[in-house]
């Protein structure tokens, strides 16, 4: 099962929200990280069929995205999701079954077992509207499973979840991905760094970094380094080096940056994370 | 083997856990959903309270001819000012998806947002006609400028609330549009009705009707056409 993207260009008007991407996804876990406004949200359409690309082609072993087979292969979890303020859980999901081209019968069972996997059960009968955010992100997160999808795309899915949720969920991505593509979306980096066999790093538009977790942090490693120093110090080292946490301590201020050389006397080189790597690319646009 | 035999080796020995489940159920071919048994299973998700007034123009025209045929006249005049209201909440219906922020959760699906939006046109589309036509033909045969006037004098009001419906709904994101749908319909509704009854219904009129009815079909259709061609991108990206 191969998930090719072929040069995919998407303007608006001047604005190029992505920019000749070309990618070719197997069987696992993908990892988009990126700034906001970076293009992830426009790739991740674009892969749903939601979005035409203004050029270039994405297809499934052959099957184009615009077929009803491909959305037949698709579960999609979009960043921001209504729902129909009459409906209850389990109303939900069959409607999202029937869309799925998914007979009652088999979609009664598929819900029951959804709900009880993102542990709704026992709210399948109660309205949406009375859910919580971490709730109604489990239910979008059970209804992007709902036709056991071969490719599926989910775009801030631990968004609102806390930490027990957020493992859970991590691990059920982790199990699927074994036989299935999955890309995932998410500015919380350690999610990434859990489960994704590959990451993929986005910046205006365009795919900067590809690869293993061990690969993409090469760019950084030998280059992230720890110290104390005094609060004038500190400020001097922040706008000489991306820094990318900073602490006081006492009189003293704990920075953590990145710098090709030694920063200071008493800086300690230590291990690079993947949260390094991000933060060392889009601090400064954040801010 | 025996019963006893059976028995006692499952209670004697755990049954081992079962390997593959997973992959053996995703193997078997499950039937799907026909676009046509799509559209049926739609029906259940129409909101009840289109149904509701759908049923009391029918029940309200039906009543008319059997206990008052006299008044039919005026029910002719009462249903073209509630029809305008039956075509808002039609539009609502349609463009509901829009409306709750489920465009996107659609689009993604097998059946997708354009095939949902056309199974509840189908379904909708069907059953508001099927209402004029019945009212027009209960009520056409009792008043003095017969069925297909009665239609017109009904359908006008409908298809002209429907394209103006449709435009804000192409133009205006989310609930606000419904508000303005509904402002449509009460001006639209109000308009027939303050014009003296006599007047509206006599034949020089009939032409005035057919223009509105045609601006109306236009309007409609130059909406949809927009919103499925032209709009698609631009939409999903202002959505976020």
């Amino acid at each position: 099962m191969e998930l090719k993207i072929d040069r995919v260009t998407k303007k608006y008007g001047s604005k190029i929200a992505c920019d000749r991407i070309s990618l070719t996804l197997e069987k696992g876990v993908y990892g988009l990280l990126g700034a906001n406004g970076a293009g992830k949200t426009t790739l991740m359409r674009m892969i749903c069929g939601i979005l035409d690309p203004s050029s270039g082609s994405i297809s499934c072993d052959g099957t184009d995205v615009s077929q009803e087979e491909y959305r037949e292969l698709l579960g999609y979890l979009p960043q921001d999701f209504g729902y129909y303020p009459e409906f209850t859980a389990q109303d939900f999901m069959l409607y999202i079954a029937a869309l799925k081209g998914i007979p009652k019968s088999r979609a009664k069972v598929k819900t029951a077992e959804l709900l009880e996997m993102v542990s709704l059960k026992n709210e399948a009968k109660k309205k949406i509207k009375t859910f919580s955010g971490g709730m109604k992100q489990r239910l979008g997160i059970a209804q992007a499973l709902l036709n056991d999808p071969k490719i599926l795309v989910l775009d801030e899915p631990t968004a609102g979840l806390d930490p027990k949720e957020r493992i859970k969920f991590r691990n059920i991505i982790s199990r699927m991905g074994a036989d299935r593509i999955i890309l995932l979306s998410t500015h919380i980096v350690s999610d990434i760094e859990h489960i994704a066999n590959t990451i993929l790093i986005m910046k205006d538009g365009q795919m900067i970094h590809e690869g293993s977790l061990e690969d993409i942090i090469a760019v950084i490693r030998d280059k992230v380094w720890e110290c104390s120093v005094s609060c004038n110090e500190a400020d001097e080292y922040g706008a000489k080096y991306p820094v990318i946490n900073t602490r006081n301590e006492g009189d003293m201020v704990f920075l953590r940056l990145v710098s090709v050389e030694k920063p200071c006397e008493g800086a300690e080189n230590v291990e690079a994370s993947l949260e390094d790597l991000y933060l060392y690319y889009f601090s400064k646009e954040e801010d | 083997m025996k019963l006893n035999l059976k028995n006692e080796i499952r209670t004697a020995f755990e049954p081992p856990e079962p390997k593959g489940r997973a992959a053996f159920l995703a193997a078997l071919p499950y039937p799907k959903l026909t676009y046509p048994e799509f559209v049926f299973s739609q029906i259940g998700y129409i909101r009840k309270r289109v149904w509701f007034v759908s049923a009391a123009v029918v029940f309200a025209a039906v009543r008319t001819v059997c206990a008052i045929p006299e008044e039919a006249k005026f029910l002719v005049w009462l249903i073209a000012a509630i029809i305008p209201f039956l075509a808002m909440l039609t539009t609502v219906e349609i463009s509901r998806s829009a409306i709750y922020g489920m465009s996107e959760l659609e689009a993604g699906c097998r059946f997708s947002l354009p095939q949902v939006t056309g199974a509840r046109m189908i379904i909708l589309g069907i059953c508001n006609f099927a209402v004029i036509i019945t009212v027009s033909i209960l009520l056409g045969n009792y008043v003095p400028f017969g069925v297909a006037r009665s239609a017109l004098y009904i359908f006008t009001p409908y298809i002209v609330v429907s394209g103006i419906s449709f435009m804000i709904f192409s133009k205006v994101k989310g609930q606000e549009a419904a508000y303005l749908s509904a402002a449509a319909a009460l001006a639209v509704s109000l308009a027939g009705t303050i014009i003296p009854n006599r007047g509206i219904y006599e034949k020089p009129m009939v032409n005035l009707y057919i223009m509105a009815a045609c601006l109306g079909g236009t309007l409609m259709a130059a909406a949809q056409i927009k919103k499925l061609l032209v709009e698609k991108d631009r939409y999903l990206w202002n959505e976020r």
